[in-house]
């Protein structure tokens, strides 16, 4: 089914893959994706693992590397094959800051209502995209409203020993927009994998999920976040390591 | 070959870690890091129980804050006003009351503990002078090396974590304490109540990480 009102904008990821092999693994095609970047022929799947200015030694990288082997999704298939493959059309972005007014106009030339979001880690939107006339999708590994910021997918798993995916509209302020859906997951098996693999697995089911609901009824149903949170930062090494091990301890 | 614990390598106050994408290594991380802060507590060279560690930095608190009226309300209404903030001074007042309230009184302080935690992750910095303006935090002054207020702030949130599990202060702590733990061979040349409330945080934090692998049914 091609999703006449839908497009995404994915930038080179592990967790683009996840989404855009989801959908049309699930016949579900956006009618259109602009990618954020210029060198996807040439994208090898080790740099897409985002390194930690230089603490990864070349044997750890080889490690995280083989963790990329999992159940869900292909991390080797080159993302402009799938969509080729597939018969989505897409257009290959150099304009690859989304608050651009280069950007915008691309988006604003787009017939597209609704763009999933996949974007670079840590980039915000801004008042000028978020009012351009398109609403954007996004997918956060954490049970919104309570779990807003950043790896909030670890803090789940020692707060409660689960995960969650929360389907939702973008809007100006951090992980606050319209919820349109939430999820629950069961804590990962092999916890190692989860910065680039399971967080982007559940996201990528939760998304399923949320399309084909929307491929039934024709639009989203979204609700206003209610309630006061907090946010969460990045987590540190030991509070993560406890994170994994428990999983692993499962 | 030894792995060395890099979170505290260097000086973490000017090169702060970013902690993105930390890498993981399995439990035998655990235990270079509690190897790293046994080493750091052995440094500072004390061997006081809690009861007496607890009792000193009271007494020294208590010392330190000529003005008998503070409280909690009194703290509070402060936050609220606008009014500048000596940050030395109102981290003392915070510690005293998490040393000396109850539990009902001691979960007031949250707002103001979450203000600084959030300065702390987003700059890893903490300035001595804020002013609070439209609810938020504006360093007053650019000078962010007094390790006294870095203590103090870690005391309060590992005081408050213990007391009411909350995982973003104890977080935060630990990264301080990371940063306190690359500055330690100058933290033993300070004073008392900087040794002392950095001995205390290593202990404390120590129990926490202890009781949660037990939690977690996790065996070094």
């Amino acid at each position: 089914m091609i999703l006449k009102d839908i497009g995404m904008v994915a930038a080179p990821s592990l967790r683009s893959k996840a989404y855009i092999q989801a959908l049309v693994n699930h016949k579900l095609y956006p009618s259109y994706v602009i990618l954020l970047e210029d060198n996807y022929s040439n994208c090898k799947p080790e740099h897409l693992l985002i390194d930690n200015a230089g603490f990864y030694s070349s044997k750890q990288k080889k490690h995280v590397f083989n963790q990329l082997n999992n159940p869900y999704f292909k991390y080797d298939e080159n993302m402009v094959e799938t969509l080729k493959t597939h018969d989505v059309s897409f257009e290959v972005c150099r304009h690859t800051d989304i608050n651009s007014k280069e950007f915008i106009q691309v988006l604003k030339n787009r017939p597209e209502s609704f763009f999933i979001y996949s974007g670079y880690g840590g980039t915000i939107l801004r008042k000028d995209v978020l009012s351009c006339g398109k609403r954007f999708i996004h997918i956060h590994s954490g049970k919104l409203p309570e779990y807003k910021g950043s790896t909030t997918i670890y803090y789940s798993i020692l707060n409660e020993g689960q995960c969650f995916a929360t389907v939702f509209f973008i809007d100006e302020q951090i992980d606050h927009g319209e919820i349109i859906k939430i999820k629950k997951y069961p804590m990962p098996t092999d916890g190692e994998n989860i910065d680039y693999v399971y967080d982007s697995y559940i996201r990528s089911d939760a998304l399923v999920e949320t399309i084909k609901e929307y491929a039934k009824q024709n639009h989203f149903v979204s609700c206003p976040q209610k309630g006061e949170s907090e946010i969460f930062y990045i987590i540190h090494p030991i509070l993560k390591h406890i994170a994994i091990i428990s999983c692993k301890q499962k | 070959m030894t792995i060395l614990y890099e979170y505290s390598k260097g000086n973490r106050l000017e090169n702060p870690h970013s902690y993105m994408y930390t890498h993981y290594i399995g439990e035998k991380f655990l235990q270079i890091f509690l190897k790293s802060r046994e080493n750091c507590i052995k440094k500072i060279g004390f061997s006081y129980n809690e009861k007496e560690l607890l009792s000193h930095i009271y007494f020294i608190l208590k010392q330190s804050i000529s003005d008998e009226t503070y409280d909690i309300q009194g703290l509070l209404k402060r936050f609220k006003n606008n009014e500048k903030i000596q940050t030395k001074v109102f981290f003392e007042e915070i510690a005293l009351l998490i040393l000396n309230s109850q539990k009902k009184e001691k979960i007031l302080l949250y707002p103001l503990l979450n203000d600084f935690c959030k300065k702390y992750e987003i700059s890893k910095k903490l300035f001595s002078k804020y002013l609070r303006r439209d609810e938020k935090l504006k360093p007053e002054s650019k000078d962010y090396s007094d390790l006294t207020i870095y203590t103090l702030l870690s005391f309060c949130l590992l005081h408050y974590h213990k007391c009411f599990f909350n995982l973003r202060f104890l977080n935060c702590s630990l990264k301080i304490n990371d940063m306190l733990c690359s500055r330690v061979t100058k933290i033993v040349k300070e004073n008392d109540l900087v040794k002392l409330t950095f001995y205390a945080n290593l202990v404390l934090e120590k129990q926490i990480i202890d009781d949660l692998l037990e939690i977690k049914r996790i065996k070094l």
